[in-house]
């Protein structure tokens, strides 16, 4: 028994000593807050000729911000010098985004006009030290879905039907939405291709003139046209919106318990079928505008009459559900359900075709006005 | 009673070491009752204890008003739980032991934190909720202590827990910790005075955090250090874990004649624990950090036990070395030193066969050095701690004893808790009736904590009921 026993403490205590040999991690020689950045700032001058006869400007004084999106408050700031260049050192490692937005005083007949570009990035030890980021003196031209709010009031009864969409026109001209359509997408393989509700602007597609947009303003389309804040009782939904005075209304007419403010025009349905409002998903979804000539979603939506396409994910490492042809990334990462927070362009109409770089996630939705300018 | 006085008076010379899910120290209430598995930490000492073979069942309660205390700590703690210990002497050579502790503890006004102890790690998770957490489980200890020959003693410890916690707001928080603790160790005995003791241990802790939120997302950062905090992805259930790995090694050298007063002991102890923190599941996992400490101590001391006095000198010394990583870029985010030295005096003066007075006095130097590479902070202290006790027990009838005592102690701080130290003042009483074959034995501790440099106060009191049999 004695010689049964001792065996046992001594094949335990070799158990114990194999055991403890644990593989320790070797210490990394690489140190948080050691990277550097160095930046070219150029200037995008394609269908800028005119301007530009001779060379592209040097961007020189202009402010460079960084924002470290992998830790939270870590933001760089930096100008640059006279050769367009801007360096930061002292950097931890993580996925960044670069930005300028800077009115920069031209000497042509641009005068000072908005300088906008953005770049993500990452830093880390085998990443490089030099970059470009290439600015636009503006952003693209056109309609553009310009704010998303989904994500419902902060609220207790699951209440979201304060949901609007905001248009934008950032182009020189007047726009008309005569016949254009709305769409919600479901995950696309090819295009378009997968259209979940379809509703539609009363008039005729491109040759209609009856309900014009005008350049620098926005369009706001409710889901319910009503003020939102007292539908459900002031205990309730005191942190919602008043769409009363929204510019339209989505309006499902077969769906008749549906909401309809007559005051204010309806977007209508045209899916068969189909009787929900135009109710886009809290968590992930891609809304997409087109000029109307493609109305027959059986097959998809015609790429070359699409105007704007925004994918919003709350999941940073969201599948995308469209391709990057028609939006390279995704809004809304780090929004959170019933929190009343929208998504919004950084800049009224500003469009790069990503939307991860375009759009910025605001704590409370902005009808009719950008966030950065409320009381234009 | 000869229990008892060993009990506190081991509580009085060296510092509390708690169980791996056990609360640091101050989180919340500390628990001060020393128990024959708490004490005997290695095994093969086991064989020196010399108390009273028979089963012991404790119920205890008790309160921590923390007026102050650090942001994610609790406002409050109550804890109550009961204990069933046995110990028995299976024959000359061998020995046994085993308890089972089931322990509540409910902390009160919890800011943020989804865990128990945030500052336990360098890596933390928490949400945006203040609320009450409760947190329960059962602890289980063995011991087995067995003479091979006249000269190897050999022992085996087994230490193993779960606990459970959930936070009572409408959004939930819970934590699961399971731990697993093992110790073997040997003592031999070189020639007749000499010994010679080594021991290894090995344990693993895994805890998962799990965020719930109704109606809403729950959100739940990350925090790197203590300063830098990474906002994980919104969703309706967020799972964290954390899991620790650890061993430590130890030798020591034992003098003791059986016919001589004097007795002397040095012993070394080295371990390395490493700690990875993880967003989501094993099987669904996305790293956080790491981090790893390598640990350094070395203890001697000097007793003189003579029949109406006993006199102890003791010295330790301990190092800590910490560093830890980003789990996605493997760069370093911290680096962190620690050393405590100090060495005391005790003096044990027996008036009678089963009363004394005892009196100890320690001093000594805590310092670290704590360099934050992503928040650029460099944080240094060099405090001096001290503690000085006195404690008197009595034996006025053979069925009757009583214990008193009290100390005061300089406690130094880490950095987090904004403040360089802050004193304790404490005192104690035990009482012990044996009306027949079982013995009663209830007492109190009441403690005092007053920061440094502010106007608050805490207070901790716990009681302790025993019967033992």
């Amino acid at each position: 028994m004695v010689n049964h026993l001792r065996t046992l403490f001594i094949a335990s205590f070799l158990f114990l000593v194999l055991f403890s040999c644990m593989e320790v991690d070797e210490k990394p020689s690489v140190y948080e807050g050691t990277q550097s950045k160095t930046f070219s700032i150029y200037l995008d001058t394609s269908g800028l000729g005119r301007f530009f006869l001779d060379s592209s400007p040097v961007l020189a004084g202009v402010p460079v911000n960084l924002k470290n999106y992998d830790y939270h408050g870590f933001n760089f700031n930096a100008l640059t010098d006279d050769s367009g260049r801007v360096f930061f050192d002292s950097l931890p490692n993580g996925y960044y985004i670069a930005s300028v937005g800077y009115d920069f005083p031209f000497d042509n007949e641009l005068g000072t006009s908005r300088v906008t570009g953005q770049k993500e990035f990452y830093i880390h030890e085998d990443a490089s030290e030099s970059d470009t980021l290439i600015a636009r003196v503006s952003g693209k031209p056109g309609l553009k879905i310009n704010e998303i709010y989904y994500m419902g009031p902060p609220n207790r009864i699951f209440y979201f039907y304060d949901q609007f969409i905001e248009l934008y026109n950032a182009s020189a001209d007047t726009v008309y939405l005569d016949g254009m359509i709305v769409c919600r997408m479901g995950a696309s393989t090819i295009g378009a291709d997968n259209v979940t509700y379809i509703f539609q602007f009363p008039g005729e597609p491109v040759i209609g003139r009856e309900y014009p947009v005008a350049p620098g303003s926005f369009v706001v389309l409710a889901q319910d046209a009503i003020n939102h804040v007292i539908v459900q009782g002031k205990d309730t939904l005191v942190n919602s919106i008043d769409l009363t005075n929204a510019d339209w209304e989505f309006v499902n007419s077969q769906d008749y318990a549906d909401t309809d403010n007559p005051n204010v025009p309806n977007l209508d349905n045209l899916k068969e079928g189909h009787r929900l409002d135009f109710m886009i998903a809290l968590g992930s979804d891609v809304v997409l505008l087109a000029d109307g000539r493609d109305v027959d979603y059986i097959d998809g939506i015609d790429m070359e009459t699409i105007i704007d396409v925004v994918e919003y994910s709350s999941s940073s490492s969201h599948i995308k559900d469209i391709t990057e042809e028609l939006d390279a990334g995704w809004a809304g990462v780090g929004a959170i359900k019933y929190s009343g927070q929208s998504i919004e362009r950084i800049e009224p109409g500003f469009d790069t075709d990503n939307s991860t770089i375009d759009f910025t996630l605001l704590n409370a939705p902005t009808p009719g006005y950008h966030h950065k300018y409320p009381n234009d | 009673m000869k229990k008892i006085t060993y009990l506190f008076g081991i509580l009085l010379l060296f510092a509390a070491e708690g169980y791996a899910y056990t609360n640091s120290q101050y989180q919340g209430i500390p628990v001060m009752w020393r128990t024959l598995w708490e004490m005997q930490n290695m095994p093969h000492h086991f064989k020196d204890y010399n108390g009273r073979e028979g089963n012991l069942t404790s119920l205890y309660g008790g309160q921590a008003l923390n007026d102050y205390h650090r942001l994610y700590e609790p406002g409050s703690v109550i804890l109550f739980g009961g204990m069933f210990e046995t110990f028995r002497r299976l024959n000359e050579r061998t020995r046994l032991y085993a308890a089972i502790d089931f322990r509540n503890t409910h902390h009160q006004n919890q800011y943020r934190s989804v865990e128990k102890d945030f500052y336990g790690s360098y890596i933390s998770f928490s949400d945006t909720t203040k609320g009450n957490f409760q947190f329960n489980g059962p602890l289980i200890d063995f011991f087995y202590s067995q003479d091979f020959t006249d000269r190897l003693t050999m022992g085996l410890k087994i230490n193993y827990g779960v606990e459970q916690g959930i936070k009572d707001v409408y959004t939930q928080a819970r934590t699961r910790e399971l731990n697993s603790d093992i110790t073997v160790s040997a003592r031999y005995n070189v020639f007749s005075s000499f010994f010679m003791d080594a021991w290894i241990r090995r344990y693993r802790v895994r805890s998962t955090f799990e965020a719930v939120k109704e109606f809403q997302d729950a959100l739940v950062w990350t925090w790197i250090g203590y300063s830098v905090f990474r906002p994980e992805n919104p969703g309706s259930s967020i799972n964290t874990e954390r899991n620790k790995n650890g061993y430590n090694l130890g030798s020591g050298l034992l003098h003791r004649k059986a016919e001589s007063p004097f007795s002397m002991y040095v012993s070394f102890t080295r371990g390395t624990e490493e700690n990875d923190a993880r967003k989501g599941t094993r099987s669904d996992t996305s790293q956080r950090g790491f981090w790893q400490s390598s640990y350094y101590e070395g203890l001697t001391w000097i007793k003189y036990d003579y029949t109406t006095v006993a006199m102890t000198v003791f010295g330790q010394y301990c190092y800590n070395e910490d560093w830890g990583k980003t789990g996605l870029y493997n760069a370093v985010f911290m680096e962190y030193e620690e050393s405590r030295i100090h060495g005391g005096v005790g003096l044990d003066l027996y008036f009678r066969e089963s009363s004394s007075l005892s009196l100890s006095l320690r001093a000594g130097n805590f310092k670290y050095d704590y360099k934050d590479y992503l928040s650029r902070e460099i944080l240094s202290s060099d405090e001096l701690s001290w503690r000085g006790s006195i404690d008197l027990s009595l034996r006025p009838y053979p069925v009757t004893a009583w214990l008193v005592g009290a100390s005061v102690e300089k406690i130094p701080l880490h950095f987090t808790w904004k403040i360089p130290s802050m004193m304790r003042y404490q005192i104690y009483a035990g009482f012990e009736y044996q009306p027949g074959l079982n013995r009663f034995c209830p007492s109190l501790i009441y403690s005092l904590d007053v920061p440094e440099g502010s106007d608050k106060i805490n207070n901790n009191w716990q009681i302790k009921l025993c019967v033992m049999r």
